[in-house]
């Protein structure tokens, strides 16, 4: 496509108020974009893209003029000067937005926000390999406030709101890159308010996408429930040809549904590769401390490079109950008649099977740990060295438990 | 530093006139002002053009005679175009080695230069009569040339470890040249931002160990000696009514400073370094003067030569030649050699293509082109068309390592550099003229050494045209004297006439450079005079000119105490006031430098480091203040003044002879002195890293945050230090902070322990310290904070209340009908975990080896004992202590970190004997540390919370602590303990944990630290202020 003809394209696009073919027109992983641009800087190397532009209407010259010239810097390589154009290209298209009355400039908003987001990226590799302070991904954090700020106030069409949810989404994924989580909350609330638009009316992926952000953050909150719920719903809505996502997806929702008790079946596991898991799941299964420490110790750095080694560690007071509970089940096979007391000796037995080799003091203090998180109900005798069980459901379900301090 | 080199004169013509100006400020300057180019050109050639050099240079004194009739070089400017071109090809370029060579050694050298710049309005207001005069005298710059000519016969016989004192040996000889500035030149000596340059400097160069120190110190004094002698002549200058240096700052305030100069606080060394001082004025000074200048009067050129012939002569021939000679010879040789060369070479540089050039040169052009701006295309064009055909004249085109040649410098003009060295041309007149100059000159020199008057009235120079120059000269200073007396703006000028020839002595200091060895003595001379300005200020600067040195050795015993007795005089006579005044003016340049800089705009990168400020304070003790407004260098300790400062607080501390509000305001104002000079490395850390220590050690969690986020910056851009300390210290604190929003961070720290750094013992420790803490093990917890390296033990402190807290909740909900206080106050860390602890329960030592440890068959048989035994009462055995024991050494041989390792990975590993064990290895390793850590007081710090090794001890704290809480207690005296009646045995009550849970329990109140009230604050911590 030549130049002048992506250009003819744009302006029939903006003619008809075309929303989505102008969306794909404008990102910068348009081959036509980056082909029309190519075309006119081979035929004239001194061209600037402002006079090629300048037919557009207006506003959207001065986009497209910033936009190709932020094509041509990312052909040369040359990324950090290619998101300044960028930046440069923002501010003449959110006048568009912002003038326009047409709820059809939300999607070329899409593009807009995702090309920033993803040249400010390139631009950091770059200033990163050259020994510089790569800034540009937090500042594209700030571009995207500036955004969000005017899709949420949606001047003239209560429709253009539904801009801000993908806004939010990208503002996310950029605190999560530059681990500057608090500011997320704040974006949150404002989704969660009346001020936005209903969450429903927004595309899936979009809300897929923020779902699975807004259970990862609950985790780091230690709010599982709605972890669960909402990497659940993230789940259920995600495309089903997504199969990456679903197991990014599942790398988070498995650890909480494990924590809250519930084991995935081999298959899920099987099918979305999620092997790391396997051992802590029979260990969940086995009550295997043994397994569990030696799988948390291996897999400690990937773990936490995942981000869910702290959750995983919350496993392992479920492993000492399975463990107990086991315990429990051949004492009472043993000793019928009481069975609601265990003693903690066997309990200690059973920890040195599997390798670990307490003192009393340290079976104590873990027995004591899992009546208060009421993992078991029941409580302890110092004096007798027995762990008094419940006689109904000493073992209540897991999700019961006091994950939380 | 950067190894940037500093922007040369940017081009001025239109501002100032095209070439009157330059013509002007030549005409007058012409011996001093363009120094950093004849400077470059004599190196230049000393390297380069050795042959043609040696004709000149090694031409013995010539008679003494024959000057007088020596044909003066007619000023005229046509001499000047053969030499621009290739004058200014050689600027360039030895411009840039020279920069580079010196940057390395020394950062101050950048801000010389600028100084040397931001000066020049002063220069300025002579220059627009000096032409004229220079039309008028021009005899004397014949005679100057040839004098020129005849020292360069000097510089091989002083030699090479007198170059340094060349240095400053010029001084004196620059001096007398241009009376109007010299006396400036030495207000300006001490300004604090000066002597800062000096100071602040980095260590020498690896390359040039003592020696160049040790060369440095004498130099040194020697130029002190020089420095009063040029001030002495000053001085008569004033007294013979020609006092024209004195004019711009008027009469008193120069004297003050003028004092000032000798006696206070900087040594001469910073004077070489002056433009460090001046540097902030910059370019910007140019565009602010224009309008000054006019009214003064230009001193002549005469009384220049007069003057330099008298100084040299007062200083002995010797030393005033060899100080004096190289700096203008060797220009005045090289640029008229260098014309005659360069004439033809010119115009064939440009008849070889491009195509003929060598590869390197061709990859060199490519880089430059690179590297410029658009904008500046032009420029660099002009400028290496320069560079190359000066190469090509010189026949180095290939010759030349163009691989290594720096990018050429485009913050000036190829054209401000050839008209420069045109202008220098003009003055010394055509290169045949030249020549026979400086033989004539050369005898003119030698005449007047011997008897050359010490006084201004009474030259004793014999030909009757330096006579008659010299009376002129006198003349033409007198007026001057009286011009800047009379003008009505001559404060405001004084101020900047003044900065200006300071400045412009510090660059004539540095131009000198003695002997033939020492070509590349541009670079060598500064950094020696760092190295000494750094290394031995104090006691150069004490003993001044008492100390003989080789300089000195030329003078007779009568100069020497005369010289002495006039150092006394202004011994005690500087000090703070005139101190005060030259900071106040080295810190308006340098606002004036940052104007600059921002009104440059920031397309350029601008070099902050630069602008930093240098330190002059030599205090060792210095109390924080909170600066409100710009740092005042005289109150700013350089860096090793802070290098032995903090040696001197951590000895204190060491010695306990401080307290520890003491040491946070030394390192608060350490930590300032740090920031406000930029300095980000080693020293900086280990600053930090003390404070942090001795914060944690006194428990003042707020300082040691601050200290410890700039350790991680620092740790980041790759400063050596405690790293993994540190590191471990801030996952104990994220851990122990973790339910309180810390969790992020704590994830993003241990994202970034690398495997090999988990397996530090520090680190290994943090590791387990925070595993503990998640699964809530407060016995684990315990053992741990028991076997805390170094000062983790105070971070954990912070969360042992709480920690407690918690776990009575548990105990308090878990077990029933009660706990006794024993368990509980091992469980909570008041009493160590011993067998004695859990005596009369089932912990058999014995099966509580760790897994690390190979435990032989019969212990594992033991093993399952315990869950055999009666869990009612297995009392312990009679071999379990022994077991304990072995266990321990098993342990304590597997080493602290191997203990701590695998325990961090499972919190649940080790028993309590193994915890025991691993505490009492950490306790042994950390005994091998006699000395505490810097910045603390302590080799091992205990914590506040320490487990009493007595059983009972510890129960009667956990009972105080439980009734402090609202639990409720029982036993011990009359409980079912079994308590023998009468007093309370604590290790015999227990908990009651029914009891307790009905009553509302509460955490006891913590007393902070460092209040923020007044209540902790020790009064004499207090008063050891004052």
């Amino acid at each position: 496509m030549s130049f002048a003809a992506y250009l003819q394209a744009v302006g029939a696009c903006i003619a008809r108020q075309d929303g989505p073919q102008l969306r794909d027109l404008v990102t910068i992983d348009s081959g036509a974009a980056q082909q029309a641009v190519m075309q006119a800087r081979q035929g004239n190397p001194g061209w600037n893209p402002a006079h090629a532009t300048s037919r557009l209407p207006e506003g959207w010259a001065e986009f497209f003029s910033s936009h190709c010239a932020c094509l041509a810097a990312l052909q040369d390589g040359s990324r950090v000067e290619a998101y300044e154009k960028a930046v440069a290209a923002l501010h003449p298209f959110l006048k568009v937005f912002r003038e326009d009355a047409g709820a059809w400039v939300v999607s070329p908003m899409h593009s807009v926000v995702h090309n920033l987001r993803s040249v400010a990226q390139m631009a950091d590799h770059e200033l990163r390999r050259a020994g510089q302070r790569p800034d540009k991904l937090g500042d594209c954090g700030d571009q995207l406030r500036k955004c969000f700020a005017v899709s949420l106030q949606a001047p003239g069409n209560k429709d253009k709101k539904l801009a801000a949810l993908d806004i939010v989404n990208l503002s996310i994924k950029i605190y999560f890159r530059l681990n500057t989580l608090r500011l997320c909350k704040n974006l949150m609330r404002t989704v969660d308010s009346r001020q936005f638009a209903a969450f429903n009316a927004f595309p899936a992926a979009q809300r897929v996408t923020y779902k699975f952000y807004v259970g990862r953050l609950a985790v780091f909150d230690e709010n599982y429930q709605e972890a669960r719920a909402s990497l659940e719903y993230a789940l259920q809505h995600c495309h089903r040809a997504a199969q990456r996502n679903k197991a990014l997806v599942l790398k988070y929702l498995v650890p909480v549904q494990l924590l809250l008790g519930h084991l995935p079946s081999p298959a899920l596991v099987a099918a979305h590769q999620l092997h790391q898991y396997e051992p802590i799941i029979a260990a969940m299964r086995s009550g295997d401390v043994k397994l569990f420490n030696n799988t948390m110790d291996a897999q400690q750095f990937r773990f936490i490079q995942e981000g869910t080694y702290l959750l995983l560690e919350k496993l392992r007071y479920a492993v000492f109950r399975r463990l107990l509970r086991k315990v429990h089940a051949v004492h009472a096979k043993l000793e019928p008649e009481k069975r609601a007391q265990i003693p903690l000796a066997q309990f200690q037995a059973a920890l040195a099977m599997q390798g670990l080799e307490l003192d009393m003091d340290e079976v104590e203090c873990i027995a004591a740990n899992l009546i208060f998180r009421k993992y078991v109900k029941g409580y302890l005798s110092h004096k007798a060295k027995i762990m008094v069980v419940a006689k109904t459901d000493p073992f209540p379900p897991l999700d019961t438990a006091a994950l939380a301090d | 530093m950067t190894g940037r080199p500093p922007p040369p004169p940017p081009p001025q013509q239109q501002q100032w006139g095209g070439q009157a100006y330059y013509g002007g400020y030549y005409g007058q300057q012409g011996y001093e002002g363009y120094d950093p180019y004849q400077q470059y050109n004599q190196a230049y050639y000393a390297q380069q053009q050795q042959q043609q050099y040696a004709a000149a240079a090694g031409q013995p004194p010539p008679p003494p005679s024959d000057d007088a009739s020596a044909p003066p070089p007619p000023p005229s400017k046509d001499g000047e175009a053969p030499s621009s071109a290739s004058a200014a090809g050689y600027d360039q370029q030895q411009a840039q080695q020279q920069y580079a060579a010196q940057q390395a050694a020394h950062g101050g050298a950048y801000s010389g230069y600028s100084g040397y710049y931001g000066q020049q309005p002063g220069a300025y207001g002579q220059q627009p009569g000096a032409y004229g005069q220079q039309q008028g005298y021009p005899g004397a710059y014949g005679q100057q040339a040839g004098a020129y000519g005849q020292l360069q016969g000097y510089p091989g016989a002083y030699g090479q470890q007198q170059s340094y004192a060349g240095a400053y040996g010029q001084q004196p000889a620059g001096y007398p040249g241009a009376p109007h500035y010299g006396q400036q030149q030495h207000q300006q000596g001490p300004q604090p931002g000066t002597y800062g340059a000096a100071a602040g400097q980095p260590p020498l160069p690896p390359g040039k160990p003592e020696a160049a120190s040790s060369a440095a110190v004498p130099a040194w004094k020697a130029a002190a000696d020089r420095v009063a002698a040029a001030a002495a002549a000053g001085q008569r200058a004033q007294q013979a009514g020609s006092a024209a240096g004195r004019s711009p700052a008027g009469p008193s305030a120069a004297a003050g400073a003028f004092d000032d100069s000798y006696n206070a606080v900087p040594p001469p060394a910073a004077l070489a370094g002056a433009g460090g001082g001046a540097a902030p004025a910059g370019r910007r000074t140019f565009s602010i003067r224009p309008q000054l200048p006019r009214q003064q009067p230009p001193p002549p050129a005469s009384p220049l030569v007069a003057a330099f012939k008298q100084a040299a002569a007062q200083l002995g021939p010797g030393v005033a030649g060899a100080a004096a000679a190289p700096a203008y010879t060797a220009v005045q040789v090289s640029s008229q050699q260098q014309r005659m060369a360069a004439a033809p070479a010119a115009a064939a540089a440009a008849a070889v293509s491009p195509q003929q050039w060598p590869p390197a040169l061709k990859a060199w052009v490519e880089r430059a082109f690179k590297a410029a701006d658009v904008r500046q295309r032009p420029k660099l064009q002009e400028v290496l068309k320069k560079v190359i055909g000066d190469a090509q004249a010189a026949g180095e085109l290939w010759t030349r390592d163009w691989e290594s040649m720096p990018m050429p410098d485009l913050s000036y003009s190829a054209a401000d550099a050839a008209a420069v060295l045109a202008e220098v041309a003009a003055v010394s007149g055509s290169s045949a003229a030249a020549g026979g100059a400086a033989g004539a000159a050369a005898g003119a020199w030698g005449q007047q050494r011997p008897g050359a008057g010490s006084r201004w009235s009474s030259p004793a120079a014999p030909p009757s045209q330096q006579q008659q120059s010299l009376a002129q000269a006198a003349a033409y200073a007198q007026q001057a004297a009286a011009y800047a007396q009379q003008a009505a703006a001559a404060k405001a000028a004084a101020a900047r006439g003044g900065k200006g020839g300071g400045s412009r002595a510090g660059q004539r200091y540095r131009l000198d450079t003695g002997g033939e060895d020492d070509r590349y003595g541009y670079s060598r001379g500064h950094s020696r005079q760092h190295g000494q300005a750094g290394k031995g200020r104090k006691r150069s600067y004490r003993s001044d000119s008492s100390t003989s040195d080789s300089d000195e050795e030329h003078w007779s015993y009568a100069e020497r105490q005369r010289r002495q007795r006039r150092a006394g005089r202004f011994a005690d006579a500087g000090g703070r006031l005139g101190g005060s005044a030259s900071s106040w003016r080295a810190e308006e340049e340098r606002r004036q430098r940052l104007l600059a800089v921002m009104d440059e705009g920031s397309d350029e990168e601008v070099d902050w480091d630069s602008l930093a400020i240098k330190g002059t304070c030599q205090d060792l003790e210095k109390s924080y203040f909170r600066l409100t407004s710009a740092p005042d260098p005289a109150t700013v300790r350089p860096e090793p003044v802070l290098r032995r400062a903090l040696e001197r607080l951590v000895g204190l501390l060491r010695a306990r002879e401080v307290g520890y509000f003491y040491a946070l305001d030394q390192f608060k104002g350490m930590r300032q002195d740090c920031v406000i000079q930029h300095i980000r490395n080693d020293l900086a850390v280990q600053v930090y890293e003390a404070h942090a220590r001795a914060a944690l050690e006194y428990g003042d969690v707020a300082e040691y945050n601050q200290c410890q986020s700039q350790l991680r910056t620092l740790y980041n851009e790759g400063v050596p230090g405690s790293k993994l300390e540190f590191l471990a210290y801030r996952i104990i604190y994220q851990a122990v902070h973790a339910r309180h929003g810390e969790i992020l961070q704590l994830l993003n720290t241990l994202k970034k322990v690398k495997r090999e750094e988990a397996a530090h013992p520090a680190v290994a420790h943090a590791l387990a310290v925070r595993a503990a803490l998640a699964a809530q093990d407060y016995r684990r917890f315990f053992a741990l904070y028991a076997s805390a390296p170094a000062l983790g033990r105070a971070l954990m402190d912070i969360y042992v209340p709480s920690l407690r807290f918690d776990a009575l909740g548990v105990a308090v909900k878990a077990f029933k009908p009660t706990v006794p206080l024993p368990f509980l106050a091992c469980m909570l860390g008041f009493a160590a975990a011993s067998p004695a602890c859990s005596a009369g329960k089932a912990g058999d030592p014995a099966s509580s080896s760790p897994s690390t440890n190979p435990a032989p068959a019969s212990e594992l048989a033991s093993v399952e004992e315990p869950g055999k035994s009666d869990a009612g009462a297995s009392p312990s055995k009679p071999d379990s202590p022994a077991a304990a024991e072995a266990a321990a050494a098993a342990n304590g041989s597997a080493g602290a970190g191997a203990a701590a390792g695998p325990g961090a990975a499972s919190p649940h590993a080790g028993g309590g004997a193994a915890a025991a064990a691993a505490a009492a290895a950490a306790a042994a390793g950390g005994e091998e540390e006699e000395v505490p850590p810097p910045g603390c007081r302590e080799t091992h710090y205990v914590g506040d919370y320490p487990a009493k090794d007595d059983l009972e001890e510890g129960c009667q704290d956990c009972a105080a602590w439980l009734a402090e809480c609202g639990a409720v207690v029982t036993g011990g005296t009359d409980g079912d303990g079994g308590g023998e009646g009468g007093a309370f045995v604590a290790s015999q009550a227990a908990l009651d944990c029914k009891a307790s849970a009905a009553q509302q329990l509460k955490m006891p109140e913590e007393k902070a630290k460092v209040a923020h009230g007044d209540e902790n604050l020790k009064l004499e911590d207090f008063l050891a202020r004052f």
